[in-house]
């Protein structure tokens, strides 16, 4: 005698589930909603708060839920706020959502008898509105294991039917990644000592998804496994080296480091295992110049004073001895240093607390400094000879460039 | 080579050089594309203290950069208004107290801007198609240089008068330089015409230039030696 071995009824509706989740459930055919949107995700109750990353707003484009999340919304539930702008009030619509991993059926309204362990129905076949809420069980949403190390997907579904068959079915999905898998944890290389400064270097051959980031904790004392507030992290790491270089970093302390590598859900692994490391002292080449008596003070001078805002004291000093040495030994000179000191001084006490005006006039300064330079190193004479040979020959070269242009142009063109 | 051998390939290269060109597109303006070496001479300003090697070591910077002239005078040879400016940086580490290398670098970067006259004796070249052309120039420097230490921060310290001091800042100085360019044009000369009519350029040369530089604010007792003798090459393009 032989037995038929029918499968169980359980089997038969995930398959059956399975095959609506593929749209391959007989009816009608499907597409998105038209006219769908998402406009927030809002926390049922005071006593918790949505993550940033389980896409609250309205234009959140991933929706993600990690083991701090997880447990976190235990015995939560969240208010999803939508809109269906575009289907007219001969629309029936329903909502349900499947637990990480599983699916619902996804083409008609009415999900009357599928509200199961994997699939909780919040919404069967009511007249479609413009805007309506539900709310979701979040502790379901998450599968409820915030330890199980799963990572898979879970859906919310809502379903707009028409009520004749001659409009498509149609279904808006929205995907909830559930990564509850910590990635494994990094390890700790070296620290490296350097002039107010560690750098830290780790490898990390255990984990290959992309996305992946790490974090670089660092204190005083021994970092414990969960990093207190006393322990300062550096976030958001993409290479297996990172420099710290806070100013509150000091030479010769000792500072304990490890590292943890975080996964596109900002799950965390556990830390690494810890370095101490003391930064030292080190001697770069300006300091070593200066360290040994160099006199260079560094600064520009000219144009790039005045951009640079640098004291121009050297400038300074030649408009003085041009004021001494060439102004002051002539009576036109002398009378234009005394209305200069009767009208100058409010100049001065405008521009003072006028930047672009300071720096205007420096520049301004420039050709008295060259003549100031000139006429102080070589005399007046010689100060004014050198002007002249130059202007002479800044005449010259502008009329051998207009010949040369001249030249080249046709005699029509000349004029 | 001894110097009568020196002569002798001269003028073999006089003896087998192209006949004189035919004429060319008008040529006006030079540019030069230049690389070599260069080792700021800031440890001589100290009489025993030896700051760039420490932390340097012997090391030198690469100075890159280009030059461009406008040519004044075409009679006999050719007299050029240029400027130019090159870029370099020398990489070193910092030093403990006992002056041993850390693992922190320190870098020394220059840009020298230069304003200069440049004179080519290239009559030869282009009238009887000898391929060398000698040259001399010389101008004014302002070379403006930065010193980081190992965050990549502009460095700063104390200086002897008790004041902190930033390592930035400018150097005035003068150049003086004496080179020679090879004609390429004479390697072929059908290319150099094609060069000529398609893209404008009438002559390139390949050149080795030894430049005298005096970069310390003219002797000023206050600022960095950044003064060098040395080499740089490059490629000359003349349309």
């Amino acid at each position: 005698m032989t037995t038929t071995h029918f499968p169980p009824r359980r089997a038969l509706l995930s398959a059956i589930l399975a095959l609506a989740a593929a749209g391959a459930w007989p009816g009608h055919a499907r597409a998105d909603i038209t006219g769908f949107s998402l406009r927030s995700i809002e926390e049922v109750g005071s006593d918790f708060t949505l993550a940033t990353r389980f896409g609250k707003t309205a234009d959140a484009a991933d929706h993600f839920i990690n083991i701090e999340d997880c447990q976190a919304y235990q015995g939560h539930k969240a208010t999803f706020n939508v809109t269906v702008s575009n289907l007219g009030s001969d629309f029936a619509y329903g909502v349900a959502f499947a637990k990480p991993g599983k699916t619902c059926p996804n083409d008609h309204a009415n999900f009357e008898g599928y509200d199961t362990e994997q699939c909780t129905v919040l919404v069967e076949d009511e007249s479609l509105v413009t805007n309506f809420s539900f709310e979701v069980d979040l502790t379901k949403l998450t599968g409820g294991d915030c330890t199980a190390g799963t990572n898979s997907e879970a859906h919310v579904y809502v379903v707009a039917e028409p009520s004749g068959t001659s409009s498509t079915v149609q279904t808006q999905r929205i995907d909830f990644i559930v990564d509850l898998e910590r990635p494994a944890a990094p390890v700790l290389d070296e620290v490296e000592a350097a002039d107010r400064r560690l750098v830290v270097r780790w490898t990390d051959s255990a984990n290959d998804e992309d996305g992946l980031t790490y974090n670089v904790y660092y204190s005083t004392t021994a970092i414990a496994d969960d990093p207190g507030a006393d322990v300062v992290t550096k976030k958001d790491i993409t290479a297996k080296t990172y420099s710290i270089e806070d100013d509150t970093l000091q030479n010769d302390v000792s500072y304990h480091v490890r590292v943890a590598s975080l996964d596109d859900a900002d799950n965390r692994s556990v830390l690494s295992g810890e370095l101490v490391q003391a930064p030292k002292s080190a001697t770069d080449f300006w300091e070593r110049y200066q360290q040994v008596g160099g006199t260079e003070q560094g600064g520009y001078c000219f144009v790039a004073t005045a951009a640079y805002g640098s004291p121009m004291s050297g400038q300074l000093d030649l408009l003085r001895a041009f004021r001494d040495q060439v102004l002051l030994r002539s009576v036109p000179g002398r009378a234009f240093v005394r209305q200069y000191y009767r009208w100058g001084r409010f100049a001065a006490f405008w521009i003072a607390d006028r930047p672009v005006a300071r720096a205007a006039v420096r520049v301004a300064l420039v050709p008295l400094v060259w003549v100031a330079f000139l006429t102080t190193r070589f005399g007046v004479l010689g100060g004014f000879a050198l002007m002249l040979m130059a202007a002479a020959g800044l005449v010259w070269t502008r009329r051998r460039i207009l010949e040369r242009t001249l030249t080249a142009l046709p005699l029509e063109a000349r004029r | 080579m001894s110097k009568p051998g020196y002569i002798c390939a001269i003028g073999l290269l006089t003896l087998l050089a192209a006949p004189a060109r035919a004429e060319d597109s008008p040529r006006h303006m030079m540019l030069e594309l230049h690389v070599g070496p260069y080792k700021p001479g800031i440890d001589d300003q100290f009489v025993s203290a030896t700051p760039y090697r420490d932390n340097f070591g012997s090391s030198s910077m690469i100075l890159f950069g280009f030059h461009l002239d406008y040519q004044l005078f075409q009679k006999f040879g050719s007299l050029a208004l240029g400027g130019g400016v090159r870029f370099g940086t020398v990489k070193g580490h910092a030093v403990d107290d006992a002056g041993v290398a850390t693992t922190d670098k320190t870098k020394l970067r220059m840009m020298p801007l230069q304003a200069d006259l440049t004179y080519r004796f290239d009559y030869a070249a282009l009238q009887w198609g000898v391929p060398l052309v000698p040259y001399a120039r010389g101008g004014l420097t302002y070379a403006l240089w930065w010193v980081l230490n190992g965050r990549g921060e502009i460095a700063s310290a104390y200086g002897s008068d008790g004041n902190g001091h930033t390592g930035r800042g400018g150097t005035w100085g003068w150049h003086a330089a004496v080179g020679l360019q090879f004609l390429l044009d004479w390697i072929d000369s059908s290319v150099a015409r094609e060069f000529d009519e398609e893209v404008g350029v009438n002559n390139s040369y390949l050149f080795a230039e030894v430049s005298f530089n005096g970069l310390n604010d003219f002797g000023s007792g206050d600022s960095f030696e950044l003064s060098d003798r040395t080499v740089s090459f490059g490629l000359m393009f003349e349309f």
